[in-house]
């Protein structure tokens, strides 16, 4: 679905950014941050969709992970720097 | 196209000013007594107030990204909170301080958890790591100051033999020595 509406792609995209920006320099949990972005769109965030928009912001390092100390096994995101200029460009 | 005059009314809803981002807020959760505004009477005062119009769906995804924005909001003050309250222990570094700011904004925004109480459950655990700490450094002193002990009982032996050793052999067992305790450059 993503690879046939490129708008929706950005759409998506800009909704992580704009959410991660949102927590202002704090890392979001994951799981939170996919209900977040998925109370946002319409139609509802497929699964697919979800994890391309991801890799893609996190191997263009738009998004990095941050290591939780009291639960390892839980995955947080943060924007960077590069992904505050996309956001402030798209 | 109209997909892109869409992006553009809701960017500009979004970055109106903190004062208009309120009022719109108080519009759809007005405090006691106060009345609640539909999205069609709001759309309305946004072109009144703010001089720009906005389709009814962008008004209502607005209103979507605006609640978690205050969410967002409210955790990161209490994640302040929480640093401020810290900041003066001389127990807790930057860093804790820094990591302490990072737990409590996820507890709010994974549970909306009890704040105070997280804030405790921290404090223990950085004594927990502070204590752990300790014991290392206790077993470490404890290691040295038994080679400490082996080291004069030899001595004393060699003492009690009434032997000298050889200077090559001497100066191997005062090298192994050094080694042992740390002190060997």
């Amino acid at each position: 679905m993503s690879d046939k509406n490129p708008f929706r792609t950005r759409q998506i995209r800009r909704s992580i950014l704009d959410t991660l920006q949102m927590a202002g320099g704090y890392a979001l949990e994951s799981g939170a941050l996919e209900t977040f972005v998925n109370d946002q769109l319409r139609p509802p965030l497929q699964p697919d969709e979800w994890r391309e928009a991801v890799n893609f912001l996190c191997l263009g390092e738009y998004i990095a992970i941050v290591p939780n100390d009291m639960d390892t096994t839980m995955k947080q995101w943060c924007i960077t720097e590069r992904g505050k200029t996309l956001l402030r460009s798209a | 196209m109209d997909n892109d005059k869409e992006i553009r009314s809701d960017a500009k809803l979004k970055n109106l000013p903190p004062q208009a981002l309120e009022d719109l807020w108080r519009f759809r959760n007005p405090e006691e007594d106060g009345e609640k505004l539909t999205l069609e009477a709001i759309l309305v005062q946004v072109q009144e107030n703010y001089g720009f119009t906005c389709s009814l769906s962008s008004l209502s995804e607005f209103y979507k990204w605006l609640r978690l924005k205050r969410r967002m909001d409210s955790a990161r003050a209490r994640a302040e909170q929480a640093r401020i309250e810290l900041a003066n222990d001389p127990n807790v570094s930057p860093a804790d301080l820094a990591r302490i700011g990072q737990k409590v904004f996820t507890a709010e925004m994974v549970e909306d958890g009890n704040v105070k109480a997280f804030v405790e459950l921290v404090k223990l655990q950085l004594q927990a790591e502070k204590q752990a700490l300790e014991l290392r450094k206790l077993t470490l002193l404890e290691r040295k100051a038994k080679a400490m002990d082996e080291a004069a009982e030899q001595m004393r032996l060699l003492k009690a033999g009434g032997k000298l050793m050889p200077e090559a052999e001497r100066t191997a067992i005062l090298d192994k020595m050094d080694e042992i305790l740390g002190l060997k450059k």
